[in-house]
């Protein structure tokens, strides 16, 4: 394609783009005559052009298009069809144009049929009603004319020289007159029946339908008049090929590496020669960095302009009356950005004009103005390009995502009932959230919306919704300002460095053991408590299986102080662990290579100032690998995180603290409760004087609950969750008070029926209940002595013994309990123990020259040690001795897949699959 | 395999061929010289968690981010262990207009072989050894074994997806 031709391309493709917009400006505000010179400029000047290079398929529409147009200036009524008609026209050109781009020259085809359609446009007399133009007549006129077309077009086409002359001969000239002097068909002529046929068939259809709508045009839009047509062709610019920018910012993004690399040197040398120039280059640097940056920046509206195009046609099609209203077109965007966004924009457009308003006639009903709105917003704040798309329509029904959730397993009852509204409208952009059942079930919406959501995403921007019911639906994406350079937070976990982007970082937190914001477990995973709310957390060093080092402190457990890095991702708010925060820096990011893109946590690798390389994390995919692996990683703890798990043990546990039948506090250990639940009192059902209650699609019994009398159903029940061997079954208690960390002294002389004893805690007495009611299987009878067990648990104290027994028993096992040693050694001859589980803790050595004592035997089993602290050292013991495995009193997991991979049939999977 | 890398493997089995020498656990490699970009000693590299195995980390090579693969891994499939006292080589190959660095143990001259003096991979070696070669050839001390570079890499790519 030679240069003459590619630059009227791409001239021609931006004069399109821009009549397409007026047009639509031009319709609601046919009194505006300024906007009318300017598109008939614009399309006289392609039509021109195509004469010039010899384009004569683009230069017939052109001209029968600017039949039409001029005659419009000349004081014809601006109906809808004739617009419907001349968009039809340009996007016609625009094909022609597409293909000329792509082969180098016009491809073959014939566009008699919108030539025919627009010449009976503009043939048809002035002030004529629209509906006129579909009338037989208008046809015979047209057919008419242009048989003399054909005498006139040997003599025309001889002299190409007048044609400008002609061009201002026709402009001059009064409408009606216009068609003899108008450039005719290239083309053979059509058979003389052909156009008859042709233009009833095309005319007729859109006025139709349209017509209705002309009246309503026809009244002006006062307000809009003012609209500003300050779209200057004369610019002063310069074309530069896209390449050649892309070129300069590469070598600006090398650039401010160097400068970085410098920068760390001059921080570790003291030299004063060397730090000012040094200053002014980095100095120079930035504001090349920013002018070069410039260069890429285009304003937003550009990729608006098809928009307003796009919500005409729809609201022809749908027959809906849609205003689009535009505001902060004018801010400047990354060209790469607005290329990868233009999709989604279109996508929610088109949804919110499709989907999210009402018919006119639902609107009025829901007394809302008749037209709709659609509400494009763009800003640029704090560093960020903010995109909205708004609609007044109908919104989304919040209750209709939350029966479509739960069909659809993506949550539970319990969960959703927790959830704020915001947090239910995000299910909507699930994948597979939009199928075609949900198109009916939540009307329409969230067709593709986790399309948009991972196109943005992938760009590091983010999306949130905000629906308001009845009154429409607001789309917000927040956008990084480009996508070479980013700002990233500098992190380090277990020795290595990496980088969070800025953008999905809300803030850093520190957490202390006994402070306001600490981690905690809930069912062995750690959460983060930040201003009353739970955040889940995940450690980095965990997702990356990277080796600790020193034996710091492993998750699951309270740790002392650890630094988390608050995420907010796709409506996810959740925490990540890292050992320490370094600084934040401008990275680079570059891709990261072909044989890693697989990996979601990952989102590039950057260098940094120090030339070292590093990753770049994407907490959205460090998130997801946490939340998906989240129930198995439960169930089948790895090797080394039940050995992290046994070196945290420590003699101090977790226990929940509730208030439940009276003032005085009670306590559970934590590593017993499956859930926290929180349940309406309307939703607890009384069945023969059992209260309980629907959970996970099964009836679950709720022990101790009283049922609420009086006005306050709406009140939350909080109800603790044990799970049995494959049930739950609920506690209801009156209040959940805390979960400390504390060393359990327990006194058991005080123990009552259903306490196991009582504790000191901050002072106050604390009664500790009996679980093993709760999570023991009910009407399980205990073996008899000399019957063959599978487990056999030594332990001293009695409250441990309380809570062993259900425990082992719950996973379906036979046990037996003995207090001491003594009594172990007669019972272990008897009843011939698969496994034993002892509590070390004994005075002296003598529960380790025990173990040795079996383990010399040779023909007993296996013992599973117990300790309150496993220290590196006390294992090493145990594994001299004879041990099987050494756990950690609390740890509750660690000894089920313990006692599991002796015996081989259970697993801890049982328990897993219920917690 | 684009048009021209096929025309260029095809002319080298009648042509002489170029290739660099390395030597990875004591047996000599060849790769063809056309593919080799750099050769380069790995200062500071970056692991990469939970990568394939054979992704050994990321290096900077003068301003550029390389990936570096462990070759013995991906052809022995364990991991190679080398003395600590010795900064690793690697030889810096192009794929797909992508460099990666192959760690080697040592790397040798550049020899002038001719398809001649060269056989097919016997029967009997690893697969992953049969999959990667593309032949063997018989020096006067000992035998080269020519990689298939596109083979290896494409086949990672594979495995990684």
């Amino acid at each position: 394609m030679d240069d003459l031709l590619k630059d009227f391309v791409v001239e021609t493709s931006e004069h399109l783009d821009i009549v397409d917009a007026e047009l639509v400006r031009f319709e609601r505000d046919p009194n505006n005559s300024a906007t009318l010179a300017l598109i008939f400029r614009l399309v006289h000047t392609i039509k021109g052009t195509c004469g010039f290079l010899g384009l004569p398929r683009l230069e017939h529409l052109a001209h029968a298009g600017e039949d039409v147009i001029s005659g419009f200036r000349d004081g014809k009524p601006v109906t809808a069809p004739a617009v419907t008609m001349i968009l039809k026209t340009i996007d016609r050109i625009k094909g022609i144009i597409a293909e000329l781009e792509r082969s180098g020259s016009e491809p073959e085809g014939d566009d008699e049929d919108l030539v025919q359609a627009l010449r009976a446009l503009a043939n048809e007399p002035a002030g004529a009603p629209a509906i006129a133009a579909a009338s037989p007549p208008a046809a015979t006129i047209e057919s008419k004319g242009n048989l003399s077309f054909q005498i006139l077009e040997r003599s025309l086409r001889e002299d190409e020289v007048t044609l400008d002359e002609l061009e201002r001969a026709f402009r001059d000239a009064p409408g009606p007159e216009m068609p003899p002097f108008a450039e005719p068909a290239p083309v053979a002529p059509p058979p003389p029946p052909a156009p008859v046929a042709e233009a009833p068939k095309e005319a007729p259809r859109k006025e139709k339908k349209a017509a209705p709508k002309v009246e309503a045009k026809a009244e002006p839009e006062v307000s809009e008049t003012q609209a500003s047509n300050e779209n200057s062709v004369s610019k002063q610019s310069v074309r530069v090929a896209v390449g050649t920018l892309d070129r300069l910012m590469t070598m600006v993004s090398e650039l401010v590496l160097t400068r970085n690399q410098l920068l760390e040197i001059a921080r570790q040398r003291d030299d004063a020669d060397f730090k000012s120039p040094l200053q002014r280059l980095s100095h120079i640097t930035a504001e090349l960095q920013d002018g070069v940056m410039q260069t890429r920046m285009q304003p937003i509206g550009s990729a608006w302009t098809k928009l307003s195009r796009v919500v005409r046609d729809l609201s022809e099609e749908l027959g809906k009356k849609i205003e689009l209203i535009q505001s902060g077109a004018e801010t400047e965007i990354d060209r790469q950005l607005l290329e990868m966004i233009k999709d989604p924009l279109l996508h929610m457009v088109r949804n919110a004009a499709d989907h999210g308003l009402e018919m006119p006639d639902e609107r009025v009903a829901a007394g809302k103005p008749a037209h709709g709105t659609i509400h494009l917003r763009a800003a640029q704040e704090s560093g960020y390009i903010i995109v909205e798309v708004s609609d007044d329509g109908r919104g989304i029904d919040v209750e209709r995502v939350k029966a479509k959730a739960l069909r659809n397993g993506l949550s539970t009852e319990a969960d959703i009932a927790r959830m704020s509204d915001e947090q239910i409208l995000r299910f909507v952009m699930e994948p597979g959230f939009s199928t075609a059942a949900a198109v009916t079930n939540i009307s329409g919406r969230g067709v593709g919306l986790d399309v948009v959501r991972s196109h943005v995403e992938q760009v590091g921007g983010i999306v949130d919704l905000r629906s308001r019911a009845g009154r429409g639906l607001t789309v917000t994406i927040k956008l990084p300002l480009t996508l070479a350079i980013a700002s990233a937070l500098i992190v380090e976990a277990a020795g290595q460095r990496f980088a969070i982007p800025q953008i999905s970082v809300a803030e850093l937190v520190r957490t202390q053991e006994s402070g306001e914001v600490r981690i905690e477990t809930l069912n062995g995973q750690a959460t983060l408590r930040l201003r009353q709310r739970l955040l889940p957390v995940v450690d980095v060093a965990d997702v990356l299986n990277l080796p600790r080092q020193g034996g710091s402190l492993a998750t699951g457990n309270q740790a002392d102080d650890r630094l988390v890095v608050v995420c907010h991702v796709g409506g996810h708010r959740f925490g990540i662990i890292v050992d320490s925060i370094l600084h934040t820096e401008e990275i680079v990011v570059k891709p990261i290579s072909s044989k890693l893109r697989h990996m979601s946590v990952y989102s590039g690798a950057t260098i940094l100032g120090d030339g070292s390389v590093i990753l770049i994390l994407e907490p959205a995919g460090v998130a997801r690998s946490v939340m998906e692996n989240g129930t198995r990683e439960t169930a089948a703890q790895s090797e080394a995180e039940l050995a992290a798990e046994l070196m945290a043990s420590a003699e101090r546990s977790l226990l929940l603290l509730f208030r439940a039948g009276g003032a005085n506090l009670k306590a559970i250990p934590l590593a017993f409760i499956g859930r926290l639940e929180e349940f309406e009192h309307a939703k607890i059902e009384d069945t023969g004087g059992r209260a309980v209650v629907q959970y996970q699609g099964r009836l679950m019994p709720i022990l101790g609950y009283q049922p609420q009398t009086g006005f306050d159903l709406e009140a939350r029940q909080p109800v603790l969750v044990f799970h049995q061997q494959d049930r739950e079954i609920g506690m209801a208690v009156d209040e959940i008070v805390d979960v400390v960390e504390v060393s359990i002294q327990i006194d058991t002389s005080h123990a009552t029926p259903g306490t196991v004893g009582a504790t000191i805690i901050d002072g106050k007495a604390v009664e500790i209940v009996d679980v093993s009611d709760l999570v023991a299987p009910e009407g399980q009878e205990k073996p008899a002595s000399d019957e063959q067990v599978d487990v056999m648990v030594i332990e001293s104290s009695e409250f441990f013994r309380a809570l062993f027994a259900p425990l082992l028993q719950n996973a379906g096992y036979r046990i037996a309990v003995l207090p001491s040693l003594q009594a172990a050694r007669v019972a272990i001859a008897r009843q011939k123990p698969s496994v034993i589980v002892m509590d070390l803790d004994q005075p002296g050595d003598e529960g380790f020259s025990f173990v040795r004592e079996l383990a010399e035997d040779g023909t007993s089993p296996p013992v599973i040690g117990l300790v309150s602290r496993a220290g590196p050292r006390l294992i090493e013991k145990g594994k001299v001795a004879g041990l099987y495995d050494l756990v950690g009193k609390f740890d509750r997991q660690g000894l089920m897949s313990s006692v599991g991979d002796v015996l081989g049939g259970y697993s801890t999977t049982q328990w897993g699959a219920a917690a | 395999m684009s048009a021209e890398q096929r025309m260029r493997r095809d002319m080298s089995i009648v042509d002489e061929i170029q290739l660099v020498s390395v030597r990875i656990e004591g047996q000599l490699i060849g790769l063809p010289i056309t593919s080799v970009r750099d050769v380069f000693s790995i200062t500071a590299m970056t692991p990469v968690p939970k990568a394939d195995r054979a992704v050994a980390g990321l290096v900077n090579l003068r301003g550029h981010i390389v990936t570096i693969l462990d070759l013995g891994y991906l052809l022995n499939s364990r991991r190679t262990e080398r003395q600590s006292e010795q900064e690793p080589m690697a030889v810096g190959v192009e794929w797909l207009g992508e460099v990666f660095g192959l760690v080697v143990d040592e790397i040798g001259d550049v020899l002038s072989l001719s398809g001649d003096s060269s056989e097919p991979m016997p029967a009997n070696m690893g697969t992953n050894w049969a999959r990667f070669t593309r032949r063997v050839h018989k020096l006067e001390r000992e035998l080269m074994i020519e990689i298939d570079l596109h083979a290896l890499l494409e086949t990672m790519s594979l495995q990684a997806a």
